[in-house]
């Protein structure tokens, strides 16, 4: 059986590459769907013909049993792909000819594909390379039609073709614009209007009141809230933050609007009245951004704008606490324009009665968080220096948010959340922060909104729906003003290293959260290395540690690279950001001038060794063969003729007497009698490699 | 070697379209669930797609081939033709080929024989079709296929078949106008023809005797002709059949080193052996006029 499938080498290879590229999938399915898919392997066994294709049904009613037993759906991801990775074993068993492992190939790609949805890691990119280089070495077999003696040498073509055509693919990579998905919505990019929002699927009103897991409560509809369309790209899903009802007043256990908070009078009275009065309020605004909103109907004055809206539009008004309202109830699909700055300062002076309303903290409740908060103010100089504090203390805490709808409201306070359970709803989350501050002399207040959307690919549209309902906080730092604080990512330890203070620009950012990710990862290998090894030398450590930093550098280069940081790379070298129609005309010119060059370089590096004079070939046969010889144990001596050598070889090798002779009686007619027997000379080398 | 500089066309295979498909699909997956891992397979893909086209095309370039060979065949078979490929450069070119066969031109090799192998029907010359030389090396994704020179008509003997036995030499028509003057005399053999008894000789010595003209090599020459052939009733085209019976006595002539002479209709040919003469007699065979 075996001697068969080594008389067909390139099948086993491609058997090979499937087994490697379906292995994460095997890993990770159940083990009787593992089994099963694995199982036409047994058909090899049986020879080709009429039983093997009878084998073929009930194996693959098999699949299809153990899939619909294992799996809820048949179109979930795992389903889906144990049903592929078993197909193509079993296509694997009737392969007829070059065009059945071509295809199970292509096939291979997409199941590569797929396994990358089910996690993106360092491990999976490295997988991802051992399959394309298999995938390179088994099109090249394919192509050869003297693999059996050339294998190596199409080993090492494969990894320089693979080597050569990294250029290609980090132009692409990095200058192809990304398009953000999904593309389930396609038809909005081609000009289909944007499904309209059903009158009795209205989002859920503003009640007043923020109670514990109040947000979550209506984030399992599928709502639609607002469609927002932007005027260029739209910025980074996590930085869009609509802006909804401030709460600053707090009962130990619900946050409250003001009374009359939705009466028309009062409205009208909140609101920033001129111009003037905002370009007071709203200082060292930047990157602005034009956008076109519709809102649902909700049948109440609210409506929304990216955090920080600065100019208001017909028929709506800005609060003092900066969110947008409508002048009448918003009955019916509402459109308005809106700008927005990203980073701003806002209210850099506050007044009495906003701080007294921003510091209120009811009495005898949470008297752990009271204390903790008058702690940190008395320990730190500053309240920037508090707020950190805060910050890294929320990321020691361990604290976990509940999320199914079940567990939303639950009546604990903010001392039990932080001291006792660690775990709560979004609500007790940005509220024991906000707490905390106030607590610590720091004004504080509740923002509730949603973050981020749904992008609908190709177009700059933003579908904002129920499920992005998110609460954060505002803490008032003295010549900053309100600045925004997202209690969630702390729970990941993401909020941690931005600091309190404005951030002038995004590269900064981003690069504080390179150096800080550099560093960390440095010390954390360092000491893992030698946590481990015990006694690790300081260039073993070194070497893991910078192994360590380079690996985190590809993960956030490569596997975290996305639409945001390819714009501000771009930004870097010169470009607008947005101008993904410069993108593609630079990409396709970088693969333009990619491919002249390699078409020339190989021609001036002829040009260059072209008055070498070029080798006999004879010669560079035999030196080929007298290498392998002296492998083997039988090298030319200096000086020696080649029939001596000739001598040696018959006696070292006796069992090759013939080939051997044949060889070097080829060259000595070639070298010495000027005969023209380099093809023969050729064959016979290649074949007594390929033989023995 | 005549240079060839025939233009190269590029053009993608099957698979290079399949490929295409895979590297799109990959795009599409990797855009939906904005997949980084995806979208550098995609992008790995598809750098090798374009690789692809740059490395195929140039192992096909600096390839030159010589005018075609052609040998004569017989109907029913292959034409065996061949061509030397050189390299103008350096470089290694691989799986360089044409039909069903492909050589490789390794670094140094002064020529390789490329082989092309043309299934032939009918008798006469036969004109195929222009070849031309192609590569899909390294991956199979692209196809650079180069126009070659002309391919030469072949001569195709008729088909040998036919199991009629060689005629006898008595039984055939010898042209004693053919035959040389009277050599000599030896003694009666079994098998000799009668009318070269020599009865004078017998008269007066007794003994059986038979004259021999020209040498001996007079009583061997076998007059291969159309007529020589049995006819049967039931076979269509008596022309092509008797040719094909003539290709198969002309062959074993041939081979048994038998000397023999050709005549069909009123084309003859005299008498010979060896290979020349061989040549001549499958050649006379072969273009004989379809009447």
């Amino acid at each position: 059986m075996f001697s068969r499938f080594r008389s067909q080498p390139q099948f086993v290879a491609v058997l090979f590459l499937l087994l490697v590229a379906t292995l994460p999938a095997i890993v990770r399915l159940p083990m009787s769907v593992s089994l099963v898919c694995l199982l036409p392997m047994i058909l090899h066994l049986v020879p080709p013909g009429k039983l093997r294709k009878l084998g073929l049904v009930p194996l693959l009613c098999l699949l299809s049993f153990v899939i619909y037993q294992s799996f809820d759906s048949w179109f979930g991801g795992d389903a889906i792909m144990a049903f592929i990775c078993g197909l193509l074993w079993l296509k694997s068993s009737e392969v007829s000819g070059k065009r059945d492992l071509w295809l199970i190939m292509l096939a291979v790609c997409i199941v590569v594909a797929l396994n990358a949805l089910f996690g993106i890691s360092l491990w999976q990119m490295s997988h991802l390379f051992v399959v394309m280089w298999l995938l390179l070495f088994n099109v090249m077999a394919l192509q050869s039609s003297s693999f059996h003696s050339a294998w190596r040498s199409i080993a090492l073509r494969c990894t320089s073709y693979l080597c050569i055509s990294l250029p290609f693919a980090a132009v692409l990579f990095f200058m192809l614009p990304r398009i953000p998905g999904p593309l389930w919505d396609l038809g909005i990019a081609m000009g289909v209007p944007v499904k309209m929002i059903q009158q009795e699927q209205r989002p859920s009103p503003i009640t007043g009141t923020l109670k514990s897991g109040q947000a979550n409560q209506n984030k399992g509809k599928d709502v639609a809230v607002l469609i927002a369309e932007f005027e260029s790209m739209i910025p980074d899903n996590n930085t869009l933050y609509w802006r909804g009802a401030v709460f600053s007043h707090f009962d130990g256990s619900v946050w409250r609007l003001p009374d009359g908070w939705d009466s028309r009078r009062n409205v009208m009275n909140n609101r920033i009245r001129n111009k003037a009065d905002l370009d007071k309020r709203v200082t060292d605004g930047s990157d602005i951004i034009r956008y076109q909103v519709r809102v649902a109907p909700h049948g109440s004055y609210w409506l929304y704008g990216l955090d920080m809206p600065f100019r208001s539009a017909p028929e709506l008004v800005l609060s003092k606490e900066y969110q947008l309202m409508g002048i009448r109830p918003i009955e019916r699909e509402f459109t308005y324009e809106m700008q927005s700055y990203l980073h701003y300062t806002i209210d850099a002076t506050l007044g009495d009665e906003q701080r007294m309303r921003a510091l209120q903290f009811p009495i005898d409740t949470n008297p752990k968080v009271m204390g903790l908060g008058r702690l940190w103010a008395g320990e730190n100089k500053n309240d920037a220096d508090t707020v950190a504090k805060a910050k890294k203390w929320f990321v020691d805490a361990k604290l976990t948010l509940r999320k199914g709808p079940s567990e939303n409201v639950v009546d604990q306070s903010l001392d039990d959340f932080l001291f006792e359970t660690h775990k709560g709803s979004a609500e007790q989350l940005a509220g024991s922060f906000a707490m905390l501050m106030r607590a610590a002399g720091i004004p504080s207040r509740i923002v509730t909104g949603y973050r981020g959307g749904k992008n609908i690919a190709l177009t700059n549209i933003i579908v904002v729906k129920q499920e992005h309902a998110h609460i954060w906080l505002e803490v008032w730092l003295q010549g900053k003003g309100w600045q925004r604080i997202e209690p969630v990512d702390l729970l990941s330890g993401m909020g941690l290293n931005v600091p309190v203070v404005k951030i002038k620009t995004k590269e900064k950012a981003t690069e504080i959260q390179d150096q800080n990710d550099r560093s960390k990862a440095k010390k954390q290998a360092s000491t893992l290395a030698c946590n481990k090894g015990g006694d690790c030398s300081w260039w073993e450590s070194e070497i893991i540690a910078r192994l360590s930093a380079w690996m985190q550098g590809v993960e956030l280069w490569v596997v975290h690279f996305d639409a945001e940081k390819q714009m501000d790379v771009m930004e870097e070298v010169g470009f607008e950001r947005g101008t993904v129609g410069k993108l593609l005309f630079f990409s396709g010119l970088s693969i333009v001038v990619l491919m002249l060059s390699y078409m020339l370089i190989p021609l001036l590096i002829a040009s260059c060794l072209g008055h070498k004079d070029r080798e006999k070939a004879s010669m560079l046969y035999y030196r080929r063969f007298t290498k392998e010889m002296a492998r083997r144990g039988c090298e030319p001596q200096e000086g020696e003729c080649p029939s001596e050598y000739e001598q040696r070889l018959l006696a070292a090798f006796p069992e090759h007497d013939e080939s051997l002779s044949s060889i070097m009686s080829l060259f000595i007619m070639i070298r010495y009698g000027g005969e023209d027997e380099d093809a023969a000379l050729l064959t016979e080398v290649k074949q007594f490699l390929a033989t023995t | 070697m005549s240079r060839n500089k025939a233009r190269r066309h590029l053009a993608l295979t099957p698979a290079g379209v399949g490929w295409l498909i895979v590297c799109v699909a990959a795009f599409v997956l990797a855009t939906n669930y904005n997949n980084n891992i995806i979208f550098m397979f995609a992008c790995l893909l598809f750098g090798v797609w374009l690789l692809a086209s740059l490395l195929t095309y140039r192992n096909m370039s600096g390839v030159n081939s010589a005018p075609w060979q052609v040998t004569p065949c017989f109907a029913g078979g292959v034409a065996h033709y061949q061509v030397s490929l050189t390299s103008d450069d350096q470089r290694e070119h691989f799986e360089i080929g044409c039909g069903q066969h492909s050589v490789d031109l390794i670094n140094g090799v002064e020529h390789q024989w490329l082989h092309v192998e043309v299934p032939v029907s009918a008798r006469g010359w036969f004109v195929p079709n222009q070849k031309m030389l192609f590569s899909t090396w390294p991956f199979g994704l692209w196809k650079v296929s180069k126009v070659t020179e002309d391919l030469p008509a072949c001569l195709v003997y008729p088909e040998p078949c036919g199991s009629q036995p060689l005629p006898v030499v008595n039984q055939l028509s010898n042209d004693p106008q053919d035959m040389d003057e009277l050599s000599g005399v030896r003694a009666y053999q079994s098998g000799d023809n009668l009318r070269r008894v020599d009865w004078k000789a017998m008269a007066r010595t007794e003994q059986l005797t038979v004259k021999e003209f020209g040498g001996d090599e007079s009583e061997k020459i076998l007059w291969l002709s159309d007529n020589s052939v049995v006819k049967h009733v039931d076979k269509g085209d008596h022309q092509e059949s008797d040719l094909r019976q003539l290709t198969r006595w002309v062959i074993d002539c041939h081979n048994a080193g038998v000397q023999y002479g050709l005549r069909i209709g009123n084309e003859k040919l005299t008498p010979g052996l060896g290979v020349g003469h061989y040549n001549n007699s499958l050649q006379m065979l072969a273009l004989v006029s379809r009447g």
